[in-house]
Protein backbone atom coordinates (compact mmCIF):
# COMPACT_ATOMS: atom_id res chain seq x y z
CA UNK A 1 0.00 0.00 0.00
CA UNK A 2 1.41 2.94 -1.11
CA UNK A 3 1.46 6.53 0.32
CA UNK A 4 0.90 9.43 -3.23
CA UNK A 5 2.34 12.85 -2.35
CA UNK A 6 0.77 15.56 -4.42
CA UNK A 7 3.86 17.88 -4.05
CA UNK A 8 5.65 20.61 -6.35
CA UNK A 9 8.91 19.84 -7.17
CA UNK A 10 10.71 22.11 -4.75
CA UNK A 11 8.98 21.79 -1.46
CA UNK A 12 11.14 21.00 0.98
CA UNK A 13 8.82 19.99 3.64
CA UNK A 14 7.57 17.26 0.92
CA UNK A 15 11.57 15.97 0.65
CA UNK A 16 11.44 15.94 4.30
CA UNK A 17 7.97 13.56 4.20
CA UNK A 18 9.60 11.60 1.68
CA UNK A 19 12.83 11.04 3.88
CA UNK A 20 10.63 10.07 6.46
CA UNK A 21 8.80 7.65 4.94
CA UNK A 22 11.40 5.75 3.03
CA UNK A 23 13.06 5.14 6.84
CA UNK A 24 10.37 3.54 7.98
CA UNK A 25 9.95 1.41 4.72
CA UNK A 26 6.52 2.72 4.05
CA UNK A 27 5.91 2.78 -0.02
CA UNK A 28 5.59 6.47 -1.50
CA UNK A 29 5.20 8.48 -4.66
CA UNK A 30 5.51 11.34 -5.17
CA UNK A 31 3.76 13.19 -8.36
CA UNK A 32 3.20 16.82 -9.32
CA UNK A 33 0.31 17.22 -11.07
CA UNK A 34 2.31 19.59 -13.65
CA UNK A 35 3.89 16.43 -15.11
CA UNK A 36 0.09 15.57 -16.28
CA UNK A 37 -0.43 15.20 -19.36
CA UNK A 38 2.67 15.47 -20.74
CA UNK A 39 4.98 13.34 -18.76
CA UNK A 40 2.20 11.38 -17.03
CA UNK A 41 -0.61 9.10 -17.94
CA UNK A 42 -3.44 8.05 -16.28
CA UNK A 43 -5.34 5.05 -17.21
CA UNK A 44 -7.91 3.95 -14.65
CA UNK A 45 -10.98 1.62 -15.29
CA UNK A 46 -14.14 1.23 -13.40
CA UNK A 47 -14.99 -2.26 -12.74
CA UNK A 48 -17.61 -3.23 -10.49
CA UNK A 49 -17.68 -0.18 -9.22
CA UNK A 50 -14.35 0.13 -8.35
CA UNK A 51 -12.17 2.63 -10.31
CA UNK A 52 -8.36 0.64 -10.43
CA UNK A 53 -5.74 1.17 -13.13
CA UNK A 54 -2.25 2.86 -13.00
CA UNK A 55 -0.55 5.96 -12.83
CA UNK A 56 2.46 6.27 -14.77
CA UNK A 57 5.16 9.15 -14.46
CA UNK A 58 9.13 8.28 -14.82
CA UNK A 59 10.06 5.14 -13.75
CA UNK A 60 7.25 4.89 -11.40
CA UNK A 61 3.62 2.95 -11.80
CA UNK A 62 1.28 3.32 -9.22
CA UNK A 63 -1.07 1.20 -8.85
CA UNK A 64 -4.53 2.74 -8.15
CA UNK A 65 -5.86 0.54 -6.14
CA UNK A 66 -3.07 -0.01 -3.78
CA UNK A 67 -3.35 3.68 -2.14
CA UNK A 68 -3.49 4.05 0.87
CA UNK A 69 -3.80 7.64 1.47
CA UNK A 70 -2.97 10.18 -0.51
CA UNK A 71 -1.28 13.69 0.83
CA UNK A 72 -2.22 17.12 -1.26
CA UNK A 73 0.45 19.53 -0.93
CA UNK A 74 -0.12 22.42 -3.34
CA UNK A 75 0.77 20.41 -6.62
CA UNK A 76 1.32 22.73 -9.75
CA UNK A 77 -1.12 23.35 -12.29
CA UNK A 78 -0.95 21.37 -15.15
CA UNK A 79 1.22 21.63 -18.15
CA UNK A 80 -0.62 21.35 -21.44
CA UNK A 81 0.88 20.69 -24.92
CA UNK A 82 2.04 24.35 -25.50
CA UNK A 83 0.11 23.82 -29.26
CA UNK A 84 -2.83 24.29 -27.86
CA UNK A 85 -4.90 27.28 -27.87
CA UNK A 86 -6.19 29.32 -25.11
CA UNK A 87 -9.54 28.36 -25.86
CA UNK A 88 -8.39 24.41 -26.07
CA UNK A 89 -5.76 24.80 -23.43
CA UNK A 90 -8.43 26.19 -20.79
CA UNK A 91 -10.77 23.02 -21.91
CA UNK A 92 -8.14 20.58 -21.88
CA UNK A 93 -7.40 22.30 -18.12
CA UNK A 94 -10.81 21.44 -17.05
CA UNK A 95 -10.81 17.69 -18.45
CA UNK A 96 -7.37 17.08 -16.42
CA UNK A 97 -9.28 18.11 -13.38
CA UNK A 98 -12.39 16.20 -13.44
CA UNK A 99 -10.33 13.17 -15.12
CA UNK A 100 -7.54 13.09 -13.01
CA UNK A 101 -8.57 14.61 -10.42
CA UNK A 102 -12.23 12.73 -10.49
CA UNK A 103 -10.51 9.61 -10.37
CA UNK A 104 -8.14 10.13 -7.45
CA UNK A 105 -11.02 11.55 -5.74
CA UNK A 106 -13.07 8.27 -6.04
CA UNK A 107 -11.01 6.09 -4.31
CA UNK A 108 -11.48 4.99 -1.33
CA UNK A 109 -8.47 6.41 0.41
CA UNK A 110 -7.98 8.92 2.99
CA UNK A 111 -6.63 12.49 1.84
CA UNK A 112 -4.77 14.97 4.30
CA UNK A 113 -6.42 17.15 2.53
CA UNK A 114 -9.26 16.62 0.47
CA UNK A 115 -9.00 19.63 -2.26
CA UNK A 116 -12.57 20.08 -2.24
CA UNK A 117 -12.83 20.29 1.59
CA UNK A 118 -9.58 23.03 1.24
CA UNK A 119 -11.62 24.58 -0.91
CA UNK A 120 -14.94 24.99 1.32
CA UNK A 121 -12.66 25.32 4.44
CA UNK A 122 -11.33 28.36 2.34
CA UNK A 123 -14.10 31.17 3.13
CA UNK A 124 -13.15 33.39 5.65
CA UNK A 125 -16.66 34.40 7.26
CA UNK A 126 -17.57 30.44 6.90
CA UNK A 127 -14.44 30.29 8.98
CA UNK A 128 -15.19 32.67 11.54
CA UNK A 129 -18.72 31.16 12.14
CA UNK A 130 -17.74 27.59 12.53
CA UNK A 131 -14.76 28.64 14.68
CA UNK A 132 -17.39 30.43 17.26
CA UNK A 133 -19.58 27.38 16.88
CA UNK A 134 -16.71 24.92 18.33
CA UNK A 135 -16.48 27.22 21.07
CA UNK A 136 -13.35 29.44 20.32
CA UNK A 137 -13.34 33.18 20.77
CA UNK A 138 -13.73 35.00 17.63
CA UNK A 139 -13.32 38.83 16.34
CA UNK A 140 -15.76 40.81 15.45
CA UNK A 141 -15.51 41.25 12.15
CA UNK A 142 -17.33 43.36 9.16
CA UNK A 143 -17.17 42.34 5.49
CA UNK A 144 -18.94 44.95 3.35
CA UNK A 145 -18.03 47.47 0.45
CA UNK A 146 -20.29 50.46 1.98
CA UNK A 147 -17.42 53.00 3.59
CA UNK A 148 -20.38 54.24 6.20
CA UNK A 149 -20.67 50.66 7.39
CA UNK A 150 -16.86 50.82 7.82
CA UNK A 151 -16.78 54.21 9.17
CA UNK A 152 -19.52 52.97 11.68
CA UNK A 153 -17.76 50.21 12.09
CA UNK A 154 -14.73 51.51 13.04
CA UNK A 155 -16.29 54.17 15.52
CA UNK A 156 -16.69 52.07 17.74
CA UNK A 157 -13.15 50.31 18.54
CA UNK A 158 -9.73 49.87 17.40
CA UNK A 159 -10.05 47.98 13.83
CA UNK A 160 -7.43 46.41 11.12
CA UNK A 161 -8.18 45.68 7.79
CA UNK A 162 -6.90 42.19 5.91
CA UNK A 163 -7.61 40.38 3.13
CA UNK A 164 -9.71 37.65 2.46
CA UNK A 165 -7.56 35.73 0.46
CA UNK A 166 -3.92 36.13 -0.82
CA UNK A 167 -2.76 39.23 0.79
CA UNK A 168 -0.68 39.60 -2.35
CA UNK A 169 -0.77 41.01 -6.23
CA UNK A 170 1.53 41.02 -8.86
CA UNK A 171 1.89 44.13 -10.72
CA UNK A 172 4.26 45.26 -13.34
CA UNK A 173 6.07 42.10 -12.62
CA UNK A 174 6.50 43.36 -8.82
CA UNK A 175 5.43 41.86 -5.78
CA UNK A 176 3.39 43.33 -4.06
CA UNK A 177 1.72 42.44 -0.18
CA UNK A 178 -0.85 44.35 1.37
CA UNK A 179 -0.78 42.39 5.00
CA UNK A 180 -2.83 43.18 8.16
CA UNK A 181 -3.48 47.03 8.54
CA UNK A 182 -4.21 48.58 11.44
CA UNK A 183 -6.75 51.79 10.50
CA UNK A 184 -6.57 55.66 11.75
CA UNK A 185 -8.22 58.66 11.07
CA UNK A 186 -6.43 59.15 7.75
CA UNK A 187 -7.86 56.03 6.11
CA UNK A 188 -11.56 56.50 7.54
CA UNK A 189 -11.19 59.98 6.07
CA UNK A 190 -10.52 58.82 2.50
CA UNK A 191 -12.31 55.22 1.42
CA UNK A 192 -12.97 55.62 -1.78
CA UNK A 193 -12.04 52.65 -3.49
CA UNK A 194 -13.65 49.96 -0.81
CA UNK A 195 -16.72 49.99 -2.70
CA UNK A 196 -14.57 48.43 -5.56
CA UNK A 197 -15.06 44.82 -3.76
CA UNK A 198 -15.11 43.15 -0.72
CA UNK A 199 -13.10 43.94 2.61
CA UNK A 200 -12.70 42.61 5.60
CA UNK A 201 -12.10 45.00 8.53
CA UNK A 202 -11.72 42.91 12.29
CA UNK A 203 -11.33 44.52 15.81
CA UNK A 204 -8.13 44.68 16.51
CA UNK A 205 -7.34 42.28 19.76
CA UNK A 206 -4.93 43.25 21.93
CA UNK A 207 -1.86 41.08 21.94
CA UNK A 208 0.18 39.32 24.00
CA UNK A 209 1.52 37.32 21.19
CA UNK A 210 0.52 35.09 18.37
CA UNK A 211 0.09 31.30 18.33
CA UNK A 212 -0.04 28.84 15.00
CA UNK A 213 -1.73 25.65 16.07
CA UNK A 214 -1.37 22.71 14.00
CA UNK A 215 -4.07 20.07 13.92
CA UNK A 216 -3.09 16.58 12.33
CA UNK A 217 -6.02 14.01 12.97
CA UNK A 218 -6.31 14.55 17.09
CA UNK A 219 -2.79 15.91 17.93
CA UNK A 220 -2.34 19.66 18.44
CA UNK A 221 0.95 21.22 18.10
CA UNK A 222 1.35 25.18 18.99
CA UNK A 223 3.67 27.26 18.31
CA UNK A 224 3.91 30.91 20.29
CA UNK A 225 4.71 33.50 17.44
CA UNK A 226 6.80 36.47 19.10
CA UNK A 227 6.87 39.58 17.29
CA UNK A 228 10.17 41.42 17.45
CA UNK A 229 9.28 44.71 15.52
CA UNK A 230 6.25 47.01 15.58
CA UNK A 231 5.62 45.82 11.90
CA UNK A 232 5.64 42.13 12.92
CA UNK A 233 3.54 43.06 16.18
CA UNK A 234 0.87 43.74 13.65
CA UNK A 235 0.93 40.90 11.23
CA UNK A 236 4.31 38.65 11.90
CA UNK A 237 4.09 37.81 7.94
CA UNK A 238 6.08 41.00 7.55
CA UNK A 239 9.52 39.57 8.63
CA UNK A 240 9.95 36.25 9.95
CA UNK A 241 13.40 37.46 10.35
CA UNK A 242 11.98 38.97 13.16
CA UNK A 243 10.47 36.92 15.23
CA UNK A 244 11.11 34.63 18.12
CA UNK A 245 9.24 31.25 19.04
CA UNK A 246 7.84 29.64 21.89
CA UNK A 247 5.53 26.18 22.97
CA UNK A 248 2.86 27.52 25.11
CA UNK A 249 0.21 25.00 26.07
CA UNK A 250 -3.47 25.78 24.58
CA UNK A 251 -6.26 26.15 26.55
CA UNK A 252 -8.03 22.65 26.82
CA UNK A 253 -11.24 24.38 24.86
CA UNK A 254 -8.76 25.65 22.15
CA UNK A 255 -7.60 22.21 21.70
CA UNK A 256 -10.65 20.72 21.38
CA UNK A 257 -11.90 23.07 19.37
CA UNK A 258 -9.68 22.95 16.64
CA UNK A 259 -10.36 19.15 16.34
CA UNK A 260 -13.76 20.35 16.40
CA UNK A 261 -12.83 22.53 13.59
CA UNK A 262 -11.38 20.39 11.76
CA UNK A 263 -14.13 17.68 12.09
CA UNK A 264 -16.61 20.21 10.93
CA UNK A 265 -15.12 20.85 8.09
CA UNK A 266 -13.69 17.44 7.06
CA UNK A 267 -10.04 18.73 7.39
CA UNK A 268 -7.47 15.60 8.58
CA UNK A 269 -4.91 18.88 8.86
CA UNK A 270 -5.02 22.46 9.72
CA UNK A 271 -2.87 25.76 10.12
CA UNK A 272 -4.58 27.72 12.95
CA UNK A 273 -3.73 31.51 13.90
CA UNK A 274 -4.54 32.54 16.79
CA UNK A 275 -3.93 36.00 19.30
CA UNK A 276 -3.25 35.63 22.49
CA UNK A 277 -4.75 38.15 24.62
CA UNK A 278 -2.70 39.24 27.15
CA UNK A 279 -5.32 38.32 29.85
CA UNK A 280 -4.52 34.40 28.30
CA UNK A 281 -7.77 34.26 26.33
CA UNK A 282 -6.62 32.80 22.48
CA UNK A 283 -8.42 34.29 20.06
CA UNK A 284 -9.25 32.26 16.46
CA UNK A 285 -8.11 34.81 13.58
CA UNK A 286 -8.42 31.94 10.52
CA UNK A 287 -7.65 28.60 9.37
CA UNK A 288 -5.42 27.70 6.26
CA UNK A 289 -6.22 23.74 5.70
CA UNK A 290 -2.56 23.95 3.16
CA UNK A 291 -0.56 26.16 5.72
CA UNK A 292 3.14 25.77 6.05
CA UNK A 293 4.29 23.78 9.27
CA UNK A 294 7.84 22.97 8.20
CA UNK A 295 9.57 25.92 9.86
CA UNK A 296 7.32 25.65 13.15
CA UNK A 297 8.51 22.54 12.89
CA UNK A 298 12.13 23.55 13.29
CA UNK A 299 11.25 26.21 15.73
CA UNK A 300 9.87 25.14 18.45
CA UNK A 301 11.12 20.90 18.03
CA UNK A 302 7.77 19.47 17.26
CA UNK A 303 6.95 15.94 15.78
CA UNK A 304 4.63 17.54 12.93
CA UNK A 305 6.17 15.03 10.21
CA UNK A 306 5.99 12.15 12.19
CA UNK A 307 2.46 12.56 13.30
CA UNK A 308 1.49 13.44 9.47
CA UNK A 309 3.28 10.39 8.00
CA UNK A 310 1.74 8.29 11.14
CA UNK A 311 -1.81 9.24 9.57
CA UNK A 312 -0.82 9.04 5.97
CA UNK A 313 0.70 5.59 6.51
CA UNK A 314 -1.81 4.09 8.54
CA UNK A 315 -4.69 5.30 6.05
CA UNK A 316 -6.84 6.28 8.88
CA UNK A 317 -7.00 9.19 11.90
CA UNK A 318 -6.29 7.21 14.55
CA UNK B 1 -25.75 16.74 12.98
CA UNK B 2 -24.60 16.65 10.19
CA UNK B 3 -20.79 18.28 9.78
CA UNK B 4 -20.15 20.84 7.11
CA UNK B 5 -18.36 18.27 5.56
CA UNK B 6 -21.15 15.93 5.62
CA UNK B 7 -23.58 18.59 3.79
CA UNK B 8 -21.05 19.82 1.26
CA UNK B 9 -20.88 15.91 0.49
CA UNK B 10 -24.55 15.49 -0.07
CA UNK B 11 -24.57 18.70 -2.33
CA UNK B 12 -26.06 20.97 0.51
CA UNK B 13 -23.79 23.17 0.37
CA UNK B 14 -22.03 25.19 -2.48
CA UNK B 15 -18.87 25.43 -1.93
CA UNK B 16 -15.95 28.00 -1.85
CA UNK B 17 -13.25 29.51 -3.83
CA UNK B 18 -11.04 27.62 -5.90
CA UNK B 19 -8.28 28.86 -7.75
CA UNK B 20 -8.27 28.27 -11.62
CA UNK B 21 -3.99 27.18 -11.30
CA UNK B 22 -5.05 24.96 -8.29
CA UNK B 23 -5.34 21.80 -10.56
CA UNK B 24 -8.04 19.79 -8.57
CA UNK B 25 -9.94 22.27 -6.70
CA UNK B 26 -13.68 21.46 -6.32
CA UNK B 27 -14.50 22.23 -9.85
CA UNK B 28 -18.09 23.27 -8.49
CA UNK B 29 -16.43 26.14 -6.13
CA UNK B 30 -16.24 29.09 -8.35
CA UNK B 31 -19.01 30.85 -6.30
CA UNK B 32 -20.33 33.89 -8.06
CA UNK B 33 -17.47 33.57 -10.76
CA UNK B 34 -18.87 31.76 -13.81
CA UNK B 35 -17.39 33.21 -16.68
CA UNK B 36 -14.65 35.10 -14.74
CA UNK B 37 -11.28 34.68 -15.85
CA UNK B 38 -7.69 36.21 -14.57
CA UNK B 39 -6.26 35.98 -17.96
CA UNK B 40 -2.74 35.62 -18.40
CA UNK B 41 -1.28 38.91 -18.30
CA UNK B 42 -2.04 40.06 -15.31
CA UNK B 43 1.20 39.98 -13.96
CA UNK B 44 2.10 43.02 -15.98
CA UNK B 45 -1.28 45.20 -14.82
CA UNK B 46 -0.86 49.19 -13.89
CA UNK B 47 -1.93 50.42 -10.59
CA UNK B 48 -5.18 51.74 -11.09
CA UNK B 49 -5.06 55.60 -9.44
CA UNK B 50 -6.52 56.10 -6.02
CA UNK B 51 -10.49 55.59 -5.94
CA UNK B 52 -10.47 53.50 -8.62
CA UNK B 53 -8.30 50.81 -7.07
CA UNK B 54 -9.67 48.57 -4.51
CA UNK B 55 -9.29 50.48 -0.85
CA UNK B 56 -7.50 46.86 0.20
CA UNK B 57 -4.33 47.26 -2.14
CA UNK B 58 -3.54 51.03 -1.80
CA UNK B 59 -1.41 49.97 0.93
CA UNK B 60 0.42 47.59 -1.11
CA UNK B 61 4.18 47.15 -1.24
CA UNK B 62 6.64 45.80 -3.01
CA UNK B 63 7.69 42.13 -1.25
CA UNK B 64 10.87 42.13 0.40
CA UNK B 65 13.11 40.13 -1.67
CA UNK B 66 13.53 36.61 -1.26
CA UNK B 67 16.52 34.06 -1.32
CA UNK B 68 18.21 33.52 -4.21
CA UNK B 69 18.40 29.50 -4.99
CA UNK B 70 21.72 27.83 -5.65
CA UNK B 71 20.70 25.50 -8.72
CA UNK B 72 19.13 22.36 -7.94
CA UNK B 73 16.96 19.61 -9.69
CA UNK B 74 14.54 16.98 -9.13
CA UNK B 75 15.83 13.22 -8.22
CA UNK B 76 13.18 11.12 -9.73
CA UNK B 77 14.42 8.19 -8.29
CA UNK B 78 14.90 9.85 -4.61
CA UNK B 79 12.09 11.85 -5.34
CA UNK B 80 13.42 14.82 -3.76
CA UNK B 81 15.50 18.11 -4.57
CA UNK B 82 19.05 17.69 -4.84
CA UNK B 83 21.76 20.62 -5.53
CA UNK B 84 24.21 20.08 -8.05
CA UNK B 85 26.65 17.21 -5.96
CA UNK B 86 23.38 15.22 -5.73
CA UNK B 87 23.37 16.20 -2.26
CA UNK B 88 19.23 16.55 -0.83
CA UNK B 89 18.65 20.10 -0.54
CA UNK B 90 17.00 19.36 3.31
CA UNK B 91 20.75 17.74 3.82
CA UNK B 92 22.54 20.34 2.26
CA UNK B 93 23.80 23.43 4.85
CA UNK B 94 22.29 25.86 2.44
CA UNK B 95 18.90 24.42 1.52
CA UNK B 96 18.31 22.47 4.91
CA UNK B 97 16.81 25.39 6.93
CA UNK B 98 13.23 26.53 6.45
CA UNK B 99 13.24 29.66 8.50
CA UNK B 100 15.98 31.00 6.68
CA UNK B 101 15.91 34.95 5.97
CA UNK B 102 12.98 35.54 3.29
CA UNK B 103 9.34 36.89 2.97
CA UNK B 104 8.61 35.20 0.22
CA UNK B 105 6.05 33.56 0.98
CA UNK B 106 3.11 34.74 3.57
CA UNK B 107 2.48 31.59 5.59
CA UNK B 108 5.94 30.23 6.77
CA UNK B 109 9.25 28.98 5.54
CA UNK B 110 8.49 25.62 4.08
CA UNK B 111 10.24 26.20 1.00
CA UNK B 112 11.99 29.84 0.31
CA UNK B 113 12.13 30.04 -3.33
CA UNK B 114 8.71 29.58 -3.73
CA UNK B 115 6.31 32.22 -4.11
CA UNK B 116 3.81 31.16 -1.71
CA UNK B 117 1.22 33.56 -2.08
CA UNK B 118 -2.48 31.85 -2.19
CA UNK B 119 -0.99 30.06 0.87
CA UNK B 120 -2.00 33.13 3.33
Amino acid sequence: MTVLILAPEHDLTADRMVAHLQRREVPAARFDTAWFPQRAHLAATLHDGAWAGTLTFGERCVALDELRSIWYRSPSAFELPPALSPAERHWAAGEAKLGLGGVLSALPVLWVNQPSRVADAAFKPLQLRVAAMCGLAVPETLITNDDTAVRCFAGTGETVSKALGAPSIREQNIRMTAFTHVLDDADLDDLRGVEATAHQFQRWVPKDYEARVIVVGAAVFAAGIHAGTSETYVDWRNSYSDLAYSRPCPPESVRDGVVRYCREFGLVYGAFDFVVRPDGCWVFLECNAGGQYGWIEDAIDAPITTALADVLAAGAVP
Amino acid sequence: MLTYADRAARGLLSSAVAFESDPFGNPGSRFALAGFTTGTDIGTSLTSPVGTRPWGLRRARPARAGRTLAPWTYDESRQLAVDVDGVPLIDSAVHGDPTAETTSTTDGEDRPSSEDWDND
